[in-house]
């Protein structure tokens, strides 16, 4: 019997997976199911030389593992290499896997310049909705390379002409070097940032060119864009087998109550199954 | 010397402290039945310092005992925003970098440290009372991150001696940086014990540096401790839920702490 064909959050997963593979450090991303899945997943996928550095245990960890919405912690320890502090991982480790890191960030907004905001957007009536801070992302933007975004749900209010407020710009933070590039990854597409512009890369199976132009800003290069290379069957395998079992990376397409309802079952059975 | 006492004791000595800092990380050890205390005693702090602030922070707002928040990150992962957040705060603003800085200088006793202007462009948009300086050495510019002393730290601890020595557990966040920067430190710990370091296993935080230990087992709940107990997912994905009243019923409604002087 043939597998069920892949769904957005799973083509998503493993286009991400894929842009991850390759880096000597991978970090899972705080609050990021989508993140911590494709980085479990590119482990599994491409196990030589990258370790996992999971945010909320502070560890740094060659073994692969599962995604993990309430027990991560639990997950990265178990067998972990070491325990970093705070001031360890921000002051002194990430200064030194500069090029070498990769760490994908769901922003609020981003810019066909590649700029990215992640603190703070304009209401209608001219006043601010903070949304998260500042983070460290000025530093990612210099330490990561290619400086890696997703958005689940690609439109005009996330991926903008212009960003509200201007976090980090990497291009510009690793312009010096002349190997800036950003790749975002998207519920329609991939696309590519470099000096030279922004284009799509690849539309994934399935989406339209007039749906992807719709939710694309200005000054975005969408022709002659390939089809995103589908998931594998071993890709779709280890994904929903071994990667992430529960379905985590079906969190990022929820709200509300249906999201709540989602992550308890996640939690009963991560209870059920602890590391 | 034997520094453990009753969590009412340590807190009628806080009264006055303007600035407090709260220890854990992401899930993990928030001294959630320490402001449990806080709110019942019904002190109020003019800044709360967060490295990375969730639950613990958003009881704090829910709860009016805090003025302004610090930091560059709240939030509570995963679950969005709680209640205390969504009604909104003053917040002054920090990136991972700044905060840090700030709270090494004040570590350290020195007055500021720099930060890579490039890696300030954005904060400095945002917080005009932080100067620019060209290095002496290179020119290269950077931004002067103030101290950030915060005149009270409170960090949970697996285990705590009787002479505030502690250990963490495994994630330690930032609290060992907490303890150095803060004017006072109370470590609040799930077991109490006479001694550490007899059997092998090292503090993670000197009882130097520790003023006041306060033995209240399950005091990270809802959050983890591990390994002794792990986060209560069900309560926390609850608490999210909530409006800012409701918090407070449950912030009551939790099991309370134990523990003895």
């Amino acid at each position: 019997m043939s597998a069920a064909p892949p769904t957005t959050a799973e083509v998503m997963a493993v286009a991400m997976s894929r842009e991850l593979q390759g880096a000597e450090l991978v970090q899972l991303g705080l609050a990021s199911a989508l993140g911590q899945t494709s980085a479990v997943l590119a482990k599994h996928l491409a196990p030589d030389g990258l370790l996992l550095e999971d945010p909320a245990a502070l560890t740094l960890s060659d073994r692969p593992r599962r995604a993990r919405l309430t027990r991560s912690e639990a997950e990265a320890e178990a067998g972990c290499i070491l325990h970093f502090d705070v001031t360890e991982m921000v002051g002194q480790v990430m200064p030194n896997v500069a090029g070498r890191m990769r760490q994908f960030i769901r922003p609020l907004q981003v810019d066909a310049k590649g700029r990215i905001n992640t603190y703070r957007v304009a209401r209608k009536d001219g006043s601010w909705l903070r949304v998260a801070g500042l983070a460290g992302l000025a530093e990612v933007a210099e330490f990561a390379n290619p400086f890696l975004l997703y958005i689940p749900g690609q439109d005009l209010r996330g991926f903008v002409e212009e960003v509200d407020f201007c976090v980090c710009a990497p291009l510009e933070a690793r312009a010096a070097m002349g190997d800036a590039r950003i790749v975002l990854v998207t519920d329609l597409a991939v696309f590519d940032f470099t000096a030279a512009g922004t284009r799509a890369r690849s539309i994934h199976p399935g989406v339209s060119m007039e749906t992807l132009r719709a939710a694309t800003p200005a000054g975005v290069e969408l022709d002659g864009a390939a089809q995103t290379a589908p998931p594998t069957d071993e890709e779709l395998r280890v994904l929903r087998e071994v990667a992430d079992p529960l379905g985590l990376r079906d969190v990022e397409f929820l709200r509300s109550e249906e999201r709540r309802a989602r992550m308890r079952e996640i939690a009963r059975a991560e209870a059920a199954d602890p590391a | 010397m034997d520094k453990v006492r009753t969590l009412d004791a340590v807190l009628v000595a806080a009264e006055g402290a303007a600035s407090l800092a709260l220890g854990g990380w992401s899930f993990s050890r928030r001294p959630v039945a320490a402001v449990r205390g806080i709110v019942a005693a019904g002190l109020r702090f003019e800044e709360l310092i967060s490295v990375a602030g969730g639950l613990e922070t958003d009881l704090m707002l829910c709860a009016g005992a805090v003025g302004r928040l610090r930091g560059f990150y709240f939030g509570m992962e995963a679950l969005g925003n709680g209640p205390g957040l969504r009604q909104g705060a003053e917040i002054v603003e920090e990136s991972e970098g700044s905060l840090i800085l700030g709270l090494t200088a004040a570590a350290q006793g020195q007055t500021f440290l720099p930060l890579h202007a490039e890696h300030g462009a954005a904060l400095a948009r945002l917080r005009p009372d932080i100067k620019p300086i060209d290095c002496p050495y290179t020119g290269h510019a950077y931004l002067a991150m103030p101290a950030i002393k915060p005149d009270l730290a409170i960090v949970h601890a697996r285990v705590a001696d009787r002479r505030g020595n502690a250990i963490l557990g495994g994630n330690l966040g930032a609290d060992r940086l907490l303890a150095t920067a803060a004017a006072h430190t109370i470590v609040t710990c799930d077991r109490l014990v006479d001694g550490i370091g007899g059997d092998g296993e090292e503090a993670d935080i000197a009882g130097l540096m520790v003023d006041a230990v306060v033995h209240l087992p399950g005091g990270a709940a809802p959050t983890a401790c591990r390994p002794l107990y792990e986060a209560d997912w069900e309560a926390l994905i609850d608490y999210a839920a909530l409006t800012p009243e409701g918090a407070l019923a449950w912030l009551d409604g939790l099991a309370p702490a134990g523990g003895s002087a």
